[in-house]
């Protein structure tokens, strides 16, 4: 309801209404964008642009945000998508059906690091960009099923699926050392 | 290895997770699952490392700010863009219905339609028309204290709009000119009415609190205001000096108090004709910010070289520059960030602020020496000021219509 009013006057560009939103998602989008991405200025620009983008929409009237949150994260999660396929300029496609998009991700920063923080995320920066968002959903900002499943636009059947897939590829990705 | 429905084993990773989450530990979970074990186990081991990466849950304060104020300062970009302004509107109507050739014209059809929308609101379509026909009344000739009386009614009429607009519910940008004070709880009232500050501006606030000022704000309909910009509101008053007395003038039947931190431009005598810029004190007088002698000449933009003015005695011919009085150079542009463009003639700044800090430093028992308290009446000094007075056009002093903020472009690549 708080979040509802929030939005109503957020429409109407007021200001402390913007800033309140803007206060109580920022931890979330930067803390997903953070995981996914490791140039800390990248993360900043895009957690940043996320509200940008937010602040368009709600004056957009044909692109109507009922849910705040779940906006904010779909938002930031394109963002990230967007940068990795410039980043490694791979073709777009489905997502599914690409099983190692991300690999080679910032050589330079991963080498010699054997610390295990570094290698889970490594081996998560392996997984397709889908399976990187539901793995941050759900096991970093421990967003529940349905949650993530609206972020995502999917069923909770297939964020299950999703997620099984994930883990099991991180799996084979951890047990082979291969996080490079 | 058996074949397993994925389904079941989905939700079993599911129940799994949750359990993990809640705190049980990995052994006693796969004891609750035995068949599922050898899946289950390896999945919960990554979950488990995932957990581990995570890192730090903390989020970099700056960055939150820059991106708060990037936020900010976007919405007010976007509020100035979605809603042209009803008093930009009506101020852009008055500009070009003051081309010479069509004034006349423009003037009666403005004073017509000034009358059929007098009781307009903001928003409304009427009310560019009524803010016109003001400004047509306002240009028509009259005394200076005939004119001063006319914009403070014009005034008391934006605060009348703006209590009939709470009352009605309407979210309108409002203009709203009284002194700024605190309520008992803190809060700031603008001619009594609560008005709130954004941060950016709470520091102008406090700056300004006591005097004068021009509020251009948000009305919201729930009877909350938002101040998108604040000055001093400042009148101009151009006549001619009848009186002058130890720490005030008289101009044209308007008395004008002149304070240590005055900005005097010129010789000011009785009977020269000038131009003053003032603003309200609570007892209801007036005190000069500025005064100039009227036609002097102006920068145009920008520190251009201008003749340094100097305080002169009842002699301006040969009055040399007294020692410690000369007068820094003027930047009567007052490069305000106001982006509000507007007809009345505010932008000069008000004693207070630092565009102007008295230039002249005078004795501390005088009010400012620039003045000379003379019995000599207007009239006879007629002769020396009639050459001034020809070429002294009215300036109208209004600031430039700025553009808000500049760009933000830096529109992120990703």
């Amino acid at each position: 309801m708080h979040q509802d009013s929030n939005l109503d006057k957020a429409r109407k560009l007021d200001e402390s209404a913007l800033a309140a939103i803007h206060d109580e998602f920022y931890p979330h989008v930067y803390r997903y964008v953070r995981y996914r991405l490791e140039d800390e200025q990248v993360v900043e620009d895009i957690a940043s642009e996320v509200f940008l983008r937010f602040l368009d929409a709600l004056q957009n009237k044909r692109a109507e945000i009922r849910d705040a949150r779940a906006w904010l994260m779909g938002t930031a999660s394109n963002l990230i998508h967007d940068h990795l396929r410039r980043k490694y300029r791979r073709p777009t496609g489905d997502l599914e059906e690409i099983e190692i998009l991300a690999g080679d991700d910032a050589p330079e920063h991963d080498v010699e690091r054997n610390d295990t923080q570094q290698q889970v995320q490594a081996a998560v920066r392996k997984l397709t960009l889908e399976q990187q968002q539901v793995i941050s959903m759900r096991f970093v900002l421990e967003y529940s099923i349905d949650e993530t499943a609206r972020i995502m636009r999917k069923t909770s059947g297939a964020v299950k699926v999703l997620q099984f897939r994930a883990l099991a590829a991180l799996r084979r990705l951890m047990e082979s050392g291969d996080q490079r | 290895m058996s074949r397993i429905d994925p389904d079941v084993l989905n939700e079993i990773l599911e129940r799994s997770l949750l359990k993990l989450q809640a705190g049980q530990d990995i052994p006693s979970i796969l004891k609750e699952f035995p068949e599922y074990r050898e899946e289950l186990g390896p999945l919960l081991e990554t979950m488990r490392a995932i957990w581990s990466s995570r890192g730090s849950d903390t989020v970099p304060l700056d960055a939150m700010v820059r991106s708060r104020e990037r936020l900010m300062k976007a919405a007010r970009q976007a509020k100035q863009a979605a809603r042209p302004s009803w008093w930009r509107r009506g101020t852009g109507l008055l500009r070009h219905a003051m081309a010479p050739a069509a004034a006349v014209l423009a003037c009666v059809a403005l004073l017509f339609s000034g009358i059929a929308s007098a009781q307009a609101l903001p928003g409304s379509a009427l009310y560019p028309m009524k803010l016109a026909a003001e400004q047509v009344i306002l240009a028509l000739p009259a005394s200076p204290s005939g004119q001063l009386a006319r914009k403070q009614e014009y005034d008391e009429r934006r605060k009348h709009e703006v209590e009939e607009l709470i009352q009605l519910g309407s979210h309108e940008e409002v203009n709203l000119s009284g002194f700024l004070t605190r309520g008992e709880a803190g809060e700031w009232l603008a001619d009594g009415l609560k008005i709130e500050f954004p941060a950016d501006l709470a520091p102008k606030a406090l700056e300004l609190a006591g005097q004068f000022v021009l509020v251009h704000a948000e009305l919201f309909d729930d009877g909350r205001m938002l101040a998108e910009t604040i000055e001093p509101r400042v009148y101009q008053v151009a006549g001619r000096v009848q009186k002058l007395e130890s720490g005030r003038l008289m101009i044209d039947d308007i008395w004008v108090q002149v304070g240590p931190a005055t900005q005097l431009d010129g010789a000011i005598q009785a009977g020269r004709q000038v131009e003053a810029s003032v603003t309200r004190l609570v007892d209801n007088t007036y005190l000069a910010l500025k005064i100039e002698l009227a036609g002097s000449p102006k920068p145009l933009g920008g520190p251009a070289k201008t003749e340094t003015p100097t305080i002169r005695e009842d002699q301006p011919e040969t009055a040399e520059t007294p020692d410690g009085q000369d007068i820094d150079k003027h930047d009567d542009a007052d490069a305000g960030d106001d982006e509000q463009e507007d007809e009345q003639e505010h932008s000069a700044s008000p004693t207070p602020r630092a565009a102007v800090t008295p230039t002249i430093r005078p004795p501390q028992s005088q009010p400012n020496p620039g003045l000379t308290p003379t019995s000599q009446d207007a009239q006879d000094d007629d002769e020396k000021s009639g050459d001034e007075e020809e070429d002294g056009e009215k300036d109208e002093d209004q600031k430039d219509g700025q553009s808000d903020d500049a760009k933000d472009g830096d529109k992120h690549d990703s």
